[in-house]
């Protein structure tokens, strides 16, 4: 998607269709992206249209935070497995 | 793309911390054991593994490998260096996409307990080679990933 991106801005119909994914699975990378500056958004009418953050090529800030972001994702899993294995009717 | 390969070398290093509401003991056998790493490390369903292995032991390799859907293929192979129980896991590993050498990577895990609560700090330096990086490998991984934390937390419910 973010190479998709690189070529111009797109909705998230069409950043979806090389995908065979739920767009809602979509939607939800979309807002990791955004969260990680990677990508800003703007909503015209019911499209949402994505871009390139300004600078989210460049070699230094982005890009280390890109390499961040899978083994951030599998340690929330990882926390998400400890939850449901330890917490028996304890705190959630 | 099957040209002659632009040869270019990145070196990163970043740390995560996390704090998990459970014991030191509970993230340590999360990490070591194969069947509970299972439920975490792995790519998801959007990955069809074709070979996979997980030694948790100081010279113990770990293999992953096999195809995103409609993606490329990848491959990840570890080697544990060093190991102190309860307290630190160290391992280096490489990453290959469409037989492409991506990266190679140290990661050093530490825990500490804080209360009764566990803290671990992920820190990884790498090499990341011929800007291969930066396209769809790693945008399918993280798509995996976040499929599979979405079916984590689901399920935890």
């Amino acid at each position: 998607m973010v190479e998709r991106l690189s070529r111009g801005p797109a909705s998230v119909s069409e950043l979806a269709r090389p995908f065979d994914v739920a767009l809602p699975t979509i939607v939800q990378h979309l807002g990791v992206l955004e969260k990680a500056g990677i990508v800003t958004s703007v909503k015209a009418g019911r499209i949402r249209t994505f871009q390139l953050a300004p600078g989210a090529l460049d070699p230094a800030g982005e890009w280390i935070s890109r390499q961040r972001l899978p083994a951030e994702r599998r340690l929330d899993r990882l926390g998400a497995v400890l939850s449901r294995t330890t917490t028996k009717g304890g705190k959630a | 793309m099957n040209n002659v390969t632009e040869r270019s070398q990145i070196h990163a290093t970043f740390v995560i911390e996390r704090t998990y509401p459970v014991p030191v003991a509970a993230v340590w056998h999360a990490l070591s054991d194969n069947d509970v790493r299972d439920q975490w490390f792995g790519a998801g369903d959007a990955f069809d593994v074709q070979e996979k292995s997980h030694e948790f032991r100081v010279g113990g390799h770990g293999t992953e490998e096999g195809q995103w859907h409609g993606g490329p293929r990848s491959r990840f192979t570890s080697t544990y260096t060093d190991i102190v129980d309860l307290q630190r896991i160290v391992f280096t590993y490489d990453m290959w996409v469409e037989g492409r050498h991506l990266s190679t990577s140290v990661t050093t895990i530490v825990l500490e307990p804080v209360g009764d609560h566990a803290r671990l700090t992920y820190t990884e330096q790498g090499v990341h080679f011929d800007g291969l990086d930066s396209p769809e490998g790693r945008e399918e991984g993280t798509k995996g990933l976040l499929d599979q934390l979405g079916a984590c937390l689901i399920s935890g419910q």
